[in-house]
């Protein structure tokens, strides 16, 4: 009796645990689009990054996102509503920025994110927007130049759910791979004398040594990394409107300006 | 149905390590944080003044604060404040120590001090010293107090092992994290690491429900 | 055997002693009485140093117990003691109970003390419970068996703090007579107690304290019938007319 009991118990407790989490998973609908849903919102709802110099940052003064990032999503706003303010950020990282995209949280990812084959299963992406490659930051007395002089007993930190773990594996196989819950985490910890290189995207690591100038980017870079914008698989029709907008803008010259607002020169 | 049972075959290598990552951090935490409980405990409750301070300061700073921040400091805050720069594993074990000892030590400090102080005083005044009295009247009573808040703490230092991953140090919270970054199929691939947590954490419930009643069913145990 | 001289007691801001001068005969029985909070337990707890006293001189089978340099532990060998609540050890046998001080401090072999403590629970009349845990024993015979504790170390003084007032009416008689046969045997012993009829019995003197002092000391025959005090009168007629 008691035996029985006990076991009704767990059944139920395991239960009740599986579905209230798959009552979290919010169904993005499926017939409707994008771009209707963004019409019915009457603004663009975009995941960005908040800790990134130079593509999204907060600023804790005014509590402004700024960056190449942001300029780039205003763009979007201003296409499907006419208005570049109607629109509201929010904080994705790379572990996040996936999942929030399917349950429908945010509309599209503007957030360093580059176009790869195994994303391409899950989301869909817009045509490049930004064209970074990935180096190593390192302190600026390392005596580091290159990713080949990486050893296995260099320990290279990086942030979860990036490229940049796989793609330095593949460069240099014998380096330490340590992944932390962000890059800020991941500066923070390089700092701290927990490694002997931070690698991502040089963009984002010219932000960091912008910040901190005991730190230098090795002019190499090894991999090239397209960003698109992400959004919701099979949404052609949304697709085809961020196509135009970033030709548009391209065509414009404004893109340009973005561009060497935020990274100090003019696009190749 | 949401939950994709490949996540599990094709990365049931990796859950494994990461398990395996789990189970030595919390075994080894549990051990050092007994000892360390058990000396801050002493600490509390000895006559002698300084001592007491350093207990009730341990106990008060690093159970009030979270665990998360204690991490930080360790793999951030201690290398730039003593150069000493620890891996991350055991910067890992480091932090959760320190934090479950709090836990531990005042979980020892109720149960001894639960006991009368009729008992302490019937010891003494028979002549024996505090050791002795402590040894063999207090401690032993003590045990049976402290046994199910103990239990409780080492249930939740199964489960906050879970901060190794944010010290990038590999446990089972850490390798689902890399998990999902492969797969992107976030419900699915927790839903597994917290099956995994299960299957540690449900088998060590029931053991300590058992001692539980054990300790409770020997004679003579209600004073 | 214990004098106590000029003693006072303060906890805090609470004057618990109030010059306290008593002087104990070997062989002596000493019954303290008096209402609650009178003090009557501190004092007595004064003596093995369960309690410290602010000042004065305690001198008890002749060592100074509030020295620095005394062996606390050595003394209190020489001093067995029962509590109000027995305070017997709840993980350990009656048997274990009375043998754990031997074995311990006289460093006596456990067969040893086992002997002993057998004759003592023989004197005490449950040499059967010897196995038996104190939570499956009578209130009177828990307490006997804490007496039998206290006498393993082959005191030269038994201090008991209301031994019976915890204890159910029906056994307190078993209580007071194992009490009756060590004072006729020739204990030293003060008894702290509410006991009229024990007091009048067994005692050699009647201590009567009241609000931290000791108001009047006198054989019993005396006190009972003819206390000079108006403040013992008054307890008196209280006890003894409810």
């Amino acid at each position: 009796m008691k035996r029985w009991s006990k076991v009704i118990g767990i059944s139920l407790a395991v239960a009740l645990f599986v579905s209230a989490l798959s009552g979290c998973v919010k169904q993005a609908s499926e017939d409707e689009g994008t771009i209707a849903k963004i019409k019915k919102q009457g603004k663009v709802i975009a995941g960005v990054k908040y800790d990134l110099n130079l593509f999204g940052l907060k600023d804790p003064a005014t509590g402004q996102v700024q960056g190449l990032d942001i300029d780039i999503a205003k763009q979007v706003a201003k296409k499907v509503l006419g208005d570049e303010n109607a629109i509201e950020f929010m904080e994705v990282t790379s572990k996040t920025r996936i999942p929030m995209l399917k349950n429908g949280d945010i509309d599209m990812i503007v957030a360093t994110m580059t176009i790869s084959e195994e994303r391409k299963k899950e989301i869909d992406f817009s045509d490049v927007y930004f064209t970074a490659g990935q180096s190593l930051l390192v302190p600026a007395d390392s005596p580091l130049n290159s990713i080949k002089d990486l050893t296995k007993d260099s320990k290279v930190l990086t942030a979860k759910g990036s490229t940049s773990a796989k793609n330095v594996r593949e460069a240099a196989p014998d380096a330490q791979i340590l992944e932390f819950e962000n890059y800020a985490e991941a500066f923070t910890a390089l700092k701290a004398g927990q490694g002997s290189a931070l690698t991502t995207d040089n963009a984002l690591l010219y932000g960091m040594a912008q910040q901190d100038n005991n730190f230098r980017v090795l002019d190499e870079t090894f991999t090239e990394e397209p960003y698109g914008i992400g959004i919701r698989k099979g949404d052609k029709e949304f697709a085809e409107l961020l196509n135009d907008t970033l030709k548009e803008l391209k065509d414009s010259g404004e893109y340009a300006q973005i561009y060497e607002k935020w990274i100090g020169k003019k696009p190749i | 149905m949401f939950i994709h049972f490949s996540v599990l075959t094709e990365h049931l290598d990796r859950y494994l390590i990461g398990l395996g990552g789990t189970v030595a951090a919390s075994v080894i935490s549990l051990i050092a944080s007994f000892i360390l409980g058990a000396i801050i405990a002493v600490f509390r409750i000895t006559p002698v003044k300084p001592l007491q301070w350093i207990g009730t300061a341990y106990v008060e700073f690093f159970r009030n604060i979270p665990l998360m921040l204690i991490a930080f400091f360790v793999l951030v805050g201690l290398p730039l404040l003593t150069g000493a720069v620890l891996v991350p594993f055991v910067s890992g074990l480091t932090a959760l120590t320190v934090y479950t000892s709090a836990f531990i030590a005042e979980a020892i400090r109720a149960g001894i001090q639960a006991v009368p102080k009729g008992q302490m005083e019937a010891a003494r005044s028979s002549g024996l010293t505090y050791i002795q009295a402590m040894r063999h009247v207090i401690i032993p009573q003590a045990v049976k107090l402290v046994i199910p808040p103990l239990g409780n703490q080492f249930l939740n230092l199964v489960k906050n092992s879970s901060i190794f991953t944010i010290l990038s140090a590999s446990d089972l919270m850490y390798q689902a994290d890399l998990i999902n970054s492969d797969t992107f199929d976030t419900f699915s691939t927790y839903i597994f690491a917290a099956l995994f947590y299960l299957i540690l954490t449900i088998p060590l419930s029931f053991g300590i429900r058992h001692l539980e009643q054990r300790s409770q069913n020997v004679k003579g145990v209600e004073a | 055997m214990i004098h106590f001289h000029q003693i006072n007691k303060h906890y805090g801001n609470f004057h618990v002693l109030k010059d306290i001068n008593l002087s104990i005969k070997q062989g002596e029985v000493v019954v303290v009485i008096g209402p609650s909070g009178s003090g009557k337990s501190t004092m007595v707890r004064c003596i093995n140093r369960l309690e410290l006293v602010t000042d004065g001189e305690l001198i008890v089978d002749g060592v100074r117990v509030n020295d620095k340099s005394t062996d606390i532990n050595r003394l209190r060998r020489n001093i067995g003691m029962v509590f109000q609540h027995f305070n017997l050890y709840p993980h350990k046998t009656v048997l274990q109970n009375i043998t754990l001080a031997p074995t311990q401090v006289a460093a006596m072999s456990k067969q040893e003390a086992e002997q002993a403590a057998m004759l003592y629970l023989e004197k005490v009349g449950i040499a059967d419970k010897a196995d038996a845990f104190p939570s499956q024993l009578s209130g009177g015979q828990q307490q006997r068996v804490a007496i039998a504790r206290g006498l393993a170390m082959k005191p030269k003084i038994m201090l008991f703090d209301e031994p019976t007032s915890a204890l159910d009416p029906e056994t307190i008689g078993e209580v007071l007579d194992v009490m009756r046969t060590l004072a006729r045997e020739g204990m030293t012993m003060v008894v702290v107690t509410h006991e009229m009829g024990f007091a009048k019995e067994v005692a050699d003197r009647v201590v009567f304290m009241d609000q931290g002092r000791i108001i009047e000391e006198a054989e019993p025959a005396q006190f009972f019938t003819n206390p000079r005090e108006e403040r013992a009168q008054m307890f008196l007629s209280r006890i003894l007319n409810h």
